[in-house]
């Protein structure tokens, strides 16, 4: 059976939960739901999401 | 008059490398040569002295070639072009010459082109001109520019393309006039499939009466034409407007306008000062009148968009001579304003312009700049009422794949390239040229050497 992962926010101690978190990138900016600490508001950003569709529309600026 | 610097021209009547300066006069900046048997030549290089101060304080990265292939003596730039071995830069893009013909006869061309008694280079000859320029680049092999004459009149151009790409060249432009593109249908989708990258279109404004002036025929309808054609094929387009001063500089502001409408296919506009060269060559009074500064082109493009850009948001290219090229990279937003991509460090040194093939410090730079653009908010924060709230409701956009798709379709470049002609060469710039022409006698020659070496 598969494990259940939870995370804790590392400064209120407290489990973090998915919440519609709005991401801003250059003026520009949408939902997306990623885990956040109800108590302080800090959001954690997973590993997948940054190497996928974060430096997909990064690189969108670099090309030529 | 105040000297700024003093340079190594030639002179324009005899040929022989000679002293030149730059000075400040009324509050301008002229380049002056001065030769002992043909005497003084004085040409505007900025219409504010500030401006050229501050811009050619902009730190240079040279980057040398790999293999010179003349040699060169100092002082006697350019005449052992070839590239010879006191040349600094390494080409960035190498133009291919690939006709001379062409489908328009403008009376203004700086390419000289329509002559039909010099034959088309052959394939085989071409092979041979890739094969070498393929030898010449380091890790990553130049950008090509296949242009001419009119690069489109030669049947097999996909073929060339293809050929380029299968060497190995992964960037090949088309220096067109977009003539060919608007009216055959389907050959937009067959340079695309072929491999070329970009379309560089000669694009001078949204006005027949401009393309009556400079191309003697109205053009407008051609271009949205061969525009359109190049959206349906996926091939995205550079707008490239040769500006003279009492003709189109006034339209500036309106090709901008135009891009906006075809964001997505036109990735950018390049402004192209009227230089003096091939058929633009004019007596001095008629120089004096038409001549255009980069300078006063950024400025144009500040005043004529009611503040949408900002001239502190145009830069040099860093690994060329600060007085050859503005560039500015920007994101157009949903509510119309613009945001410029550039970070305070390019606007301090200057912009790479092509990454990868640029050392590592550069490319390091650019990417800490992306890195520091991400902002997620706290919830409190976005409910709370702000004074910015209306304007960025506006720019939200529902998923990351959409973003994605949105910062592709609209981002976009301004940027200039001043060409020198017989009355302002300066060998600084001559040296850091990365525009380079690769000869019919196969040697890489700047290109605005190239144009006084046809002379």
């Amino acid at each position: 059976m598969e494990e259940k992962q939870t995370l804790i926010c590392d400064r209120c101690k407290v489990e973090m939960v998915p919440a519609e978190t709005k991401f801003t990138y250059l003026g520009t900016s949408i939902q997306h739901k990623v885990p956040r600490c109800p108590e302080c508001g800090q959001v954690y950003i997973p590993e997948d999401l940054v190497l996928s569709k974060m430096k997909q529309l990064e690189g969108t600026l670099e090309e030529k | 008059m105040k000297k700024l610097s003093t340079v190594q021209s030639v002179c324009p009547k005899c040929g022989k490398p000679i002293k030149a300066y730059y000075v400040e006069e009324k509050g301008e900046a002229h380049f002056i040569s001065e030769c002992p048997e043909h005497g003084l030549i004085e040409t505007l290089a900025a219409e504010r002295v500030k401006d050229f101060t501050r811009w050619t304080e902009k730190k240079v990265i040279n980057i040398p070639m790999k293999e010179a292939m003349t040699e060169g003596k100092e002082g006697e730039c350019p005449l052992h072009c070839g590239l010879c071995d006191k040349h600094l830069q390494t080409a960035c893009c190498v133009i291919l010459d690939i006709t001379q013909r062409c489908n328009q006869h403008c009376p203004c061309c700086f390419a000289d082109a329509g002559k039909t008694m010099e034959g088309d280079p052959s394939k085989e000859e071409i092979e041979r001109w890739y094969d070498r320029l393929i030898e010449l680049g380091e890790e990553r092999p130049f950008n090509i520019q296949l242009s001419g004459g009119e690069p489109t009149v030669r049947d097999d151009l996909p073929e060339l393309i293809r050929m380029g790409r299968e060497k190995g060249f992964s960037y090949i432009q088309i220096n067109t006039n977009g003539r060919r593109l608007a009216l055959e249908e389907g050959y937009a989708q067959k340079l695309k499939e072929a491999g070329a990258s970009v379309i560089f279109m000669q694009f001078d404004g949204t006005k027949d009466d401009i393309y009556m002036e400079l191309r003697g025929e109205a053009l407008f309808e051609v271009k949205k034409l061969a525009i359109e054609n190049c959206r349906k094929a996926g091939l995205p387009v550079t707008l490239v407007p040769t500006l003279v001063k009492h003709l189109n500089m006034d339209n500036i502001g309106n090709m901008i306008r135009f891009m906006f409408r075809y964001i997505g296919v036109v990735k950018g506009i390049h402004f192209q000062p009227v230089s003096f060269i091939g058929r633009h060559d004019y007596d001095e009074t008629r120089r004096k009148e038409e001549r255009v500064t980069m300078f006063a082109v950024m400025h144009e493009i500040v005043k004529q968009t009611n503040g949408l850009f900002r001239y502190e948001d145009f830069c040099p290219i860093s690994t060329g001579h600060p007085l050859c090229c503005f560039s500015g990279s920007y994101l157009l937003l949903k509510d119309g304003s613009v945001k410029s991509l550039l970070g305070s460090s390019e606007k301090q040194s200057g912009v790479s312009c092509c990454g990868d093939q640029d050392p590592l410090s550069i490319i390091k730079k650019d990417r800490d700049f992306v890195l520091n653009n991400w902002i997620a908010e706290e919830p409190e924060k976005e409910k709370s009422s702000c004074c910015c709230s209306g304007e960025k409701k506006e720019n939200e956009i529902p998923d990351f794949d959409q973003m994605i798709a949105y910062m592709r379709r609209n981002t976009f470049t301004l940027s200039g390239m001043a060409f020198q002609d017989e009355t302002n060469l300066d060998a600084e710039r001559l040296k850091r040229c990365r525009v380079q022409v690769y000869s019919p006698d196969e040697r890489l020659v700047p290109f605005c050497a190239y144009q006084w070496h046809r002379r």
